[in-house]
């Protein structure tokens, strides 16, 4: 038997421990792609924001709309609109949502990581955004100006 | 006939190792499952993470005198891709 050095002792159970396969209470349950259109995604189940999650994860109560961020997710490229409300995304509950500080340290990496492809897929539609304007809009809680927007989608494109 | 245990590609706390590989989580194949496994919605995958490496800089920062290792963030997130 290969001796496992780097098995650690077992976490105190001050900390969250996930149940095997599951790594988060709530995570999206997708059994095949959806069809485009509202409500085509099966029901999922308590997410990370209800009550017992919270409980059980200490350090996601810091983030008290992960269950918006989570549910309302953009449909697949190229389409960039939300899954539930069927609008552009982010959405009105993301925009409402009114992230904190450790929420916009949160979405600013996974956000940034989307604008690429959203640019690619957005710009040069008819009547569609510009560059900067597609920033501005991905990019909902930083107050961005006009210039700092396009230098994001200079650099981002 | 020996019955071997199925070790899960799932980080151990508080090192944020892979406990099947060693390697920092998420391994190689904690990638593929965690793409299969979010299939088409990079945006929760990404927000899994994100959190996911939150609480590992609060724990490495714990064990390391207060400051995470730099390249933590392009450990968890840098490997996603918009497609």
């Amino acid at each position: 038997m290969r001796l496992r050095f780097w098995r650690c002792k077992p976490a105190p159970p001050s900390l969250p421990r996930r149940a095997r396969g599951a790594h988060l209470p709530g995570r999206p349950v997708r059994a095949d792609p959806p069809a485009s259109g509202p409500g085509s995604r099966p029901r999922r189940q308590p997410h990370a924001g209800s009550a017992v999650a919270r409980e059980r994860w200490p350090r996601l109560s810091a983030f008290a709309n992960i269950s918006v961020y989570i549910d309302h997710s953009p449909n697949p490229p190229p389409a960039w609109t939300c899954h539930v409300c069927g609008t552009d995304w982010p959405c009105a509950k993301w925009r409402t949502a009114n992230p904190g500080p450790a929420e916009r340290k949160l979405l600013l990496p996974v956000i940034s990581g989307l604008l690429p492809g959203a640019i690619r897929d957005l710009r040069g539609r008819v009547d569609g955004p510009q560059p900067p304007e597609i920033v501005k809009r991905f990019l909902f809680f930083l107050p961005l100006s006009d210039d700092e927007a396009l230098a994001i989608a200079r650099r981002m494109r | 006939m020996s019955i071997r245990r199925v070790i899960p590609h799932e980080p151990t706390r508080p090192l944020w190792r892979c406990r099947n590989c060693g390697v920092g989580w998420p391994c190689q194949s904690a990638r593929l499952s965690l793409l299969s496994e979010y299939r088409g919605d990079r945006v929760a995958l990404g927000v899994y993470l994100a959190t996911q490496l939150d609480e590992a800089q609060a724990t490495l920062a714990a064990l390391n005198s207060g400051t995470p290792p730099a390249d933590l963030a392009d450990r968890f997130l840098g490997w996603l891709r918009a497609r």
